[in-house]
This record gives structure tokens, C-alpha cells and sequence, in this order.
């Protein structure tokens, strides 16, 4: 099942998961830390394509998540 | 203690004096009502009064009155000088001020110069000690020297409390950016995720840095040539220092391990700027008293975000690429700004940038954080800013990206600089090099 993580930067220089969303379907679903999962629901940008993606978007939009959580505080993980 | 009569022996004084007046004894001597140190016999004959050694009230207010009359003489010189004596003293007031200034002056010259020192106590105690030396031998003539070349430079506007500020501002930034530029890298780790290589570098000493090296850059879009988001983040950083933001943590171009790449000082303890949202839904939104109390606190700093952002072209300002700690926003990840260029046939790049600019706040028509007016002000009036600034850029961004952010300056400037935030999207429709370019921008 095609899936995502978001990894957020510690202070020692770890990563741990703060949400995970997965295709369910036709569609993504996220779970994990309140704050982030709000934000992905409200759409991300995806980069290569440059249009709001939603979470019924599916496939596209765990493919945009890692063009658009890259500071290195957060990162997404290749769709695994 | 009472009064003595003329007629009194210095023996009888000295013991009155002694009862009278405990805390003169020496310590764990008890009061015997004798002198108490050791006199001779010729001593006390020697230091017997006279009527003259000890005054009478009569004498005593003889002296009162003559003393009454030399201060009214002084007095009355003091009131018949010449005119020009006033002007004089309000002439060397006037100069003690200036000295003042110079002074002042001479320490923030010194401040501009490269520090050694790593961190911020140092700092302020090295300026201290230099400041000293630098005034010790100097003379009069030379200070006033100094002097008129301050109010010479006062005249055309260069020094005032934004410049000042300004310095001052360097000057904190000045001691990270040399540690994160310099200290060695002691362990490096890559990070998991993102479409780019970042990662996280602690360096001997003091503190860490994310790392994104040139190399591990991926073409993201044609908008930005691969191998070149490294320098934007040193320049997003270079702006945010000219106009005193204080958003983007201090941001280098260093080699790591045979890499080249941007290194930004790595804050602990951050949040992400989601705790600044607005729900999804309506009903959310409504119940957000959370993000609405958090958005209306932190109004100055979103403020600035939003009209750094305007100036950098930043195309990927969300609210994951700014984080909150203890009241203060950290714009970070600032590396797709600066671009000119857009892909053929897509959609208006302005109008997509807008969009995102929307995501996490508008600030469109509103007041201005006054410190930021005032740099706009000050960068606008000099001339010579523009300069520097365009050399510091030189290295890092094409010719045309330095120009039509100069641009966007003079024009988001030219708001900012009376006080309110451009009062619509059509007022940001501006980009010369897009115009020329591109048409139909609405």
C-alpha cells in the first residue's frame, strides 16, 4: 500500500514521524499530529505540477508531499 | 553634642568626647572616661585652646555674615558678564554633546569591522576595550575633527537611528555567522526525505547546521536551474539582514566534507508555523481561538513574513517553512525565491506565487511593523545601499534576478516607506522582467 511519512527534525539530529498518510482506495488518508494532518488536509502545492493537491487526490498528492515538506526541519518521505 | 565653654581642658573635652562618642574607641577598649590613646604631658599642654581656637556663636556669626556678603558680590559678578560668556557655555554645551556623539559614532565604526569572537558576551566586551584604546591619546582637535565629519555625514542622512540600528543589528549577527562559517564540522547525518539532500551537521563547539549541498539539489522546476538554491538561501539571508527582518536564522555558503552548500544555523526547540493556522472548514475556522490568539499576538513578525517574502519572490512560503519558538518566527527553507523566469504557456507564476502568499496570511493595506518603515525609508534614500547591496548579491544571483528585486524594493519600498502595506494584489503587478515577458496579468 503506497504510503508517505512526515519526519520532523529533532534537536539531537533525528527523525522521528510526526504523521503518515496512505492510500486508501482512491484516496490519501493522514493521521498523526493534530497541526500537521489540519495542514495537509488544506492541500499542499506540489512543485512539479504547480496545483493545490488534496488528500482525494490520492496517488498525486503523496507524490507532491516530498517536493513540499524538504527544509530538513520536515521532510517527506518517496512514496514507499 | 553640647556646647563647650572656652574655659574647658583639652583632658576634659577629649573624655567627654569618648563617652559621648562610643564607635571612637578601639575596639574591646570600655570607656574609662580617659583619653583614649596614649598622650604626653606636652601634647596636651601643646593642644590647650585658646578663646581663639574655639569659636564663640558671636564669632561664629561674624563669619556667617562676611561669608553672606562674598557670596552676593560673586552673585552680582556672576549676573553682570558679558552676553558672549552665555553663548560660550551654551557653545561648549553644545560640543560636549557633540563629543558625546563622536564617541558614540567611533564605537559604531568599530562594530562594523570583523569580530573574532564567537559569541555575543565577547563581542560586547571586546568593543568595549577597543572603543577605549581607540579614544586613549586622542586630542581635542582630532575629536572635533571627528566632529564636524559626523555632522557632515548627519547632513546627508547617512547616520540615524535606523543605520544604528542597522549596525547593531550586524553586529549580533556577525559572531553566528562566523561560527557557522568556520568551525569545523564534527558529525554529519543525511536526512531522510525531501525531494533534495539536507543534512543535519553539529560543529565543534557550538551548535549545528542544516547543510543542503549544491549537489544534492534536484530540478524541482524549469523556473530554477538545478545547483543554484543553495546561494538563494544566502541571499534570502542577505535581505533579511539589510532590512533588519530578524526571520531567517544566519545562513552561509561553506564546504563540508569536499560539498558546497548553504549552511543555516540549525534553532532547537521550534514548532512549526501549523500552530498559526486557520481550521479547514468553516466551523474550524470559527472554533480557532488557538491560531486566531497565536496570529494576532505575532502580527508584527507574520507582518514581515509576508512583505520579506514579497521582496525575496518567494515561490514556497507555506506553513511549514516558517517555525515558532518563544514568540519569534524563523523563516527557513528559502531557496525557491528570486526567479525571473516562468514556464512557457503555464499559469501566471505571479498569480500562482499570490496564491500560496495566501495560504498563511494577507497583509494587504496595513500598518507597518515602524522599524521596517524606516529601513525602506533609509534604503531608499541612499543610494549607496543599493550599491553595496548589488555587490553582495553579485555572486549570488544572475543580473536580472538583482535588478527586478531591486525593483520590487523600489516599489514595495515606496508603500512601506509611508507606513502601510501595498493595498492590493494589483499593486505587486510589477515584476519588469515578467512584464516584458508575459501579458495579461490579472
Amino acid at each position: 500500500m503506497a504510503s508517505v511519512n512526515i519526519l520532523q527534525l529533532q534537536d539531537d539530529g533525528t527523525q522521528v514521524r510526526v504523521a503518515h498518510c496512505v492510500l486508501v482506495g482512491e484516496n490519501a488518508q493522514c493521521e498523526g499530529e493534530s497541526d500537521i494532518v489540519s495542514y495537509l488536509r488544506s492541500g499542499v502545492v506540489g512543485l512539479e505540477s504547480e496545483e493545490i493537491l488534496f488528500p482525494k487526490d490520492g496517488l498525486r498528492f503523496l507524490r507532491a508531499l516530498k517536493f513540499h515538506f524538504k527544509s530538513g526541519y520536515l521532510n517527506a518521505t518517496d512514496v514507499e | 553634642m553640647k556646647q563647650q565653654s572656652t574655659e574647658a581642658s583639652f583632658a576634659e573635652m577629649s573624655a567627654q568626647l569618648a563617652a559621648e562618642n562610643p564607635e571612637l574607641r578601639e575596639e574591646g577598649q570600655e570607656s574609662t572616661g580617659e583619653v583614649p590613646h596614649e598622650v604626653t604631658a606636652e601634647q596636651i599642654a601643646e593642644f590647650t585652646p585658646t578663646p581663639e581656637d574655639v569659636r564663640s556663636p558671636e564669632v561664629i556669626e561674624q563669619e556667617t555674615a562676611q561669608v553672606a556678603v562674598l557670596q552676593a558680590s560673586l552673585e552680582e559678578q556672576f549676573s553682570q558678564r558679558p552676553a558672549s560668556s552665555a553663548a560660550e557655555i551654551e557653545k561648549a554645551h553644545e560640543e560636549a554633546l557633540l563629543v558625546n556623539e563622536v564617541v558614540e559614532r567611533a564605537g559604531r565604526e568599530l562594530l562594523r569591522a570583523p569580530h573574532t569572537s564567537s559569541r555575543e558576551n565577547d563581542i560586547e566586551k571586546t568593543d568595549e576595550e577597543e572603543i577605549n584604546e581607540l579614544l586613549e591619546g586622542v586630542s581635542l582637535e582630532e575629536l572635533m575633527g571627528m566632529v564636524k565629519k559626523v555632522e557632515a555625514e548627519q547632513q546627508k542622512g547617512r547616520i540615524n537611528h535606523a543605520a544604528k540600528a542597522y549596525v547593531e543589528h550586524q553586529r549580533l549577527s556577525i559572531g553566528h555567522e562566523q561560527v557557522i562559517q568556520t568551525h569545523e564540522a564534527l558529525e554529519s547525518s543525511s536526512l531522510n526525505g525531501g525531494i533534495n539532500e539536507t543534512e543535519f551537521i553539529k560543529l565543534k563547539d557550538d551548535g549545528s547546521v542544516v547543510f543542503k549541498p549544491a549537489e544534492g539539489e534536484k530540478t524541482i522546476s524549469e523556473q530554477f536551474e538545478k545547483g543554484t538554491l543553495y546561494k538563494r538561501e544566502r541571499a534570502a539571508y542577505i535581505i533579511d539582514q539589510y532590512f533588519q527582518f530578524g526571520l531567517v536564522p544566519p545562513t552561509v555558503v561553506r564546504e563540508v566534507d569536499g560539498k558546497f552548500g548553504s549552511a543555516q544555523e540549525f534553532i532547537p526547540g521550534t514548532k512549526p508555523g501549523t500552530v498559526f493556522m486557520t481550521g479547514f472548514t468553516k466551523l474550524e475556522e470559527f472554533l480557532d481561538l488557538k491560531g486566531k490568539l497565536m496570529r494576532y499576538t505575532h502580527r508584527d513578525e507574520l507582518k514581515k513574513l509576508w512583505i520579506f517574502d514579497q521582496i525575496i519572490w518567494n515561490t514556497d512560503r507555506h506553513h511549514n517553512n516558517f517555525l515558532f519558538k518563544e514568540g519569534k518566527i524563523f523563516a527557513i527553507d528559502n531557496g525557491l525565491s528570486f526567479n525571473t523566469k516562468h514556464k512557457e504557456g503555464a499559469e501566471d507564476p505571479l498569480k500562482w506565487k499570490l496564491r500560496i502568499g495566501e495560504k498563511y496570511n494577507s497583509y494587504y493595506d496595513q500598518d507597518v511593523p515602524e522599524e521596517t518603515a524606516r529601513m525602506f525609508a533609509e534604503f531608499l534614500s541612499d543610494a549607496q545601499r543599493e550599491s553595496d547591496l548589488r555587490q553582495d548579491l553579485s555572486e549570488l544571483l544572475e543580473q536580472q534576478e538583482t535588478d527586478a528585486l531591486i525593483e520590487r524594493i523600489k516599489t514595495i519600498g515606496g508603500f512601506l516607506k509611508e507606513g502601510r502595506t501595498p493595498s492590493a494584489k494589483t499593486a505587486l503587478v510589477f515584476n519588469p522582467h515578467l512584464q516584458t515577458t508575459h501579458h495579461g496579468i490579472s
